[in-house]
C-alpha cells in the first residue's frame, strides 16, 4: 500500500513485518524493527504510476506467516541465498543498483544452490533518474538500522504448510524475427557480437540496422522470456552496454517491435491472480510505457532498476502470489 | 528424458518459469563442463519431484514427444 511515512512508522512500531520502498530521506526516518527497504521514488499506486518523495510503498507480510528472518548479504555470502530461503515460503531480496553485489548476483545467481527450488523474488533499488551517478542507491536492514550501498538485504518469510507461494513474471516482449545474436563472452558490455554465426563488430552491425534501444534483447529460457535491456550504444566506438549481463552461449534476438507500449503493457497485466504479497515493475516500463497517472490493475508496488525472479531480470513486472494447497 | 533436457536435445516451453529457467541454466553449465551431467540430471529429477503438482501438464507433453 502507498502510504505516508507516518503510517509506515506506525506499522513498524506495531511490530508488523514490512518491506518498504521509498525516497532515501524518508526511509532514514524509520525506526528499527522487522523491516527491509530499498530506495526508489517511482511507484505503481492505486491512482496510477507516480513519482513521490512524500510517500512510501509498504508491503506487509501476511499475518499468518510462521516466521520472518532478515539477513544482509555481501559478495562472500550471497551464494547461500537459495539455501537460506525457506523450504515453504518466499524470500524478498533487495540489492543496490550499480554495486558490485548487483553485478555479481546478475552473473552468478543461476548457479546458486537451490535458487530455482525456492521462491526468491525481489528488486534492485535505485534513485530518481536525475540522480543516477550522483547518489548511490541504498538498501535498509530494519533490525540493525544499517543503511547499505554495497550490501543487499533479504527478508525470508516462512509460510504455514497449507499455503504456497508462486512467482509470476509479466514480460510484454517477444523475440523478433530478425537475426540470431550471440556474444563471445559473458558480461555487461561487448564490442563484438556473433550474428547468425558470424562474428562482427557491434558498431558495424548495429550501425546498419536502426536498432531501437528501448527494446531489449530477448532470450527464450525454455518458455520463459528473459530480457537484457540496453543501457548505452556507442556506434562509432563499437560498444554496447547492458543493464543485465549477456551470457556466452545464449541465443538472443532483438525484441519484436510493438505498436503502443503502454497499451501492450496494461493489457498484459494479469487479473484475478489471488492474494499478491509482493510486486515490482521495471522503471523502463514506467518510462517507455508512459505509466505516470495510469493504473496497473490490482498490481502495485515500487518501480525498480531491475527485478529478481530467481535471477536478475530486466523490463518485466514480477509478482508473488499465495494459494492454498489442495 | 532428464539427461536429454539438460543436454538441450528436447525442446519444451515450460508453463512454470522456474522450470524453464533451471533447465536452461543447467544446459549452459553442461555446455561448459559435460562431465557434470550426472549431477545436473539429479537437480532436474529433484526439481520435478518437488514441483510435480505444478508440472503435470509439462510431464505429459514431454513424455508424449518420446
Amino acid at each position: 500500500m502507498f502510504v505516508s511515512i507516518e503510517k509506515a512508522r506506525a506499522l513498524i512500531t506495531a511490530k508488523t513485518p514490512v518491506i518498504v520502498a521509498g525516497d532515501e530521506a524518508l526511509l532514514r526516518t524509520l525506526p528499527a524493527g522487522d523491516w527491509v527497504g530499498g530506495t526508489i521514488p517511482y511507484f505503481m499506486t492505486p491512482e496510477g504510476g507516480q513519482v513521490s518523495r512524500t510517500h512510501v510503498f509498504v508491503t506487509e507480510v501476511p499475518a499468518f506467516a510462521r516466521g520472518v528472518h532478515i539477513t544482509t548479504y555481501d559478495e562472500q555470502t550471497i551464494s547461500t541465498l537459495g539455501t537460506d530461503s525457506p523450504e515453504n515460503g518466499y524470500t524478498i531480496l533487495i540489492l543496490p543498483a550499480f554495486s558490485g553485489l548487483h553485478r555479481l548476483f546478475a552473473l552468478q545467481a543461476p548457479t546458486y544452490e537451490n535458487i530455482f527450488f525456492r521462491v526468491v523474488a525481489g528488486w534492485i533499488s535505485g534513485t530518481h533518474l536525475g540522480d543516477v551517478g550522483k547518489i548511490a542507491p541504498k538498501v535498509f536492514a530494519g533490525p540493525t538500522g544499517e543503511i547499505l550501498d554495497m550490501k543487499g538485504v533479504a527478508m525470508h518469510i516462512e509460510l504455514p504448510r497449507e499455503y504456497q507461494a508462486k512467482i509470476g513474471i509479466v514480460n510484454i516482449f517477444e523475440q523478433g524475427d530478425g537475426d540470431e545474436i550471440q556474444f563471445p563472452a559473458t558480461g555487461f558490455e561487448s564490442d563484438v557480437c556473433i550474428v547468425n554465426g558470424k562474428t562482427t563488430r557491434i558498431g558495424d552491425y548495429l550501425g546498419q540496422t536502426g536498432f531501437d534501444t528501448r527494446l531489449p534483447l530477448v532470450a527464450n529460457y525454455n518458455g520463459t522470456k528473459c530480457n537484457v535491456s540496453i543501457r548505452s550504444l556507442d556506434i562509432p566506438g563499437s560498444k554496447i552496454t547492458f543493464f543485465a549481463p549477456v551470457f556466452a552461449g545464449v541465443k538472443y534476438r532483438h525484441a519484436k517491435p510493438m505498436g503502443d507500449y503502454a497499451e501492450r503493457f496494461l493489457s498484459a497485466i494479469p487479473k484475478d491472480i489471488g492474494p499478491t504479497v509482493f510486486c515490482c515493475n521495471c522503471v523502463h516500463n514506467y518510462l517507455h510505457g508512459n505509466l505516470e497517472g495510469r493504473r496497473t490493475g490490482d498490481l502495485q508496488g515500487p518501480m525498480t532498476f531491475g527485478e529478481i525472479a530467481y535471477q536478475l531480470l530486466n523490463q518485466t513486472l514480477v509478482h508473488v502470489t499465495l494459494s492454498k494447497r489442495k | 528424458m532428464w539427461a536429454s533436457l539438460v543436454q538441450g536435445l528436447v525442446a519444451h516451453d515450460f508453463s512454470y518459469p522456474a522450470a524453464g529457467m533451471l533447465i536452461f541454466n543447467l544446459n549452459l553449465q553442461w555446455q561448459r563442463d559435460p562431465s557434470k551431467l550426472p549431477a545436473l540430471v539429479k537437480q532436474v529429477w529433484a526439481f520435478f519431484l518437488k514441483y510435480h503438482h505444478l508440472l503435470g501438464g509439462d510431464v505429459v507433453k514431454l513424455f508424449s514427444q518420446r
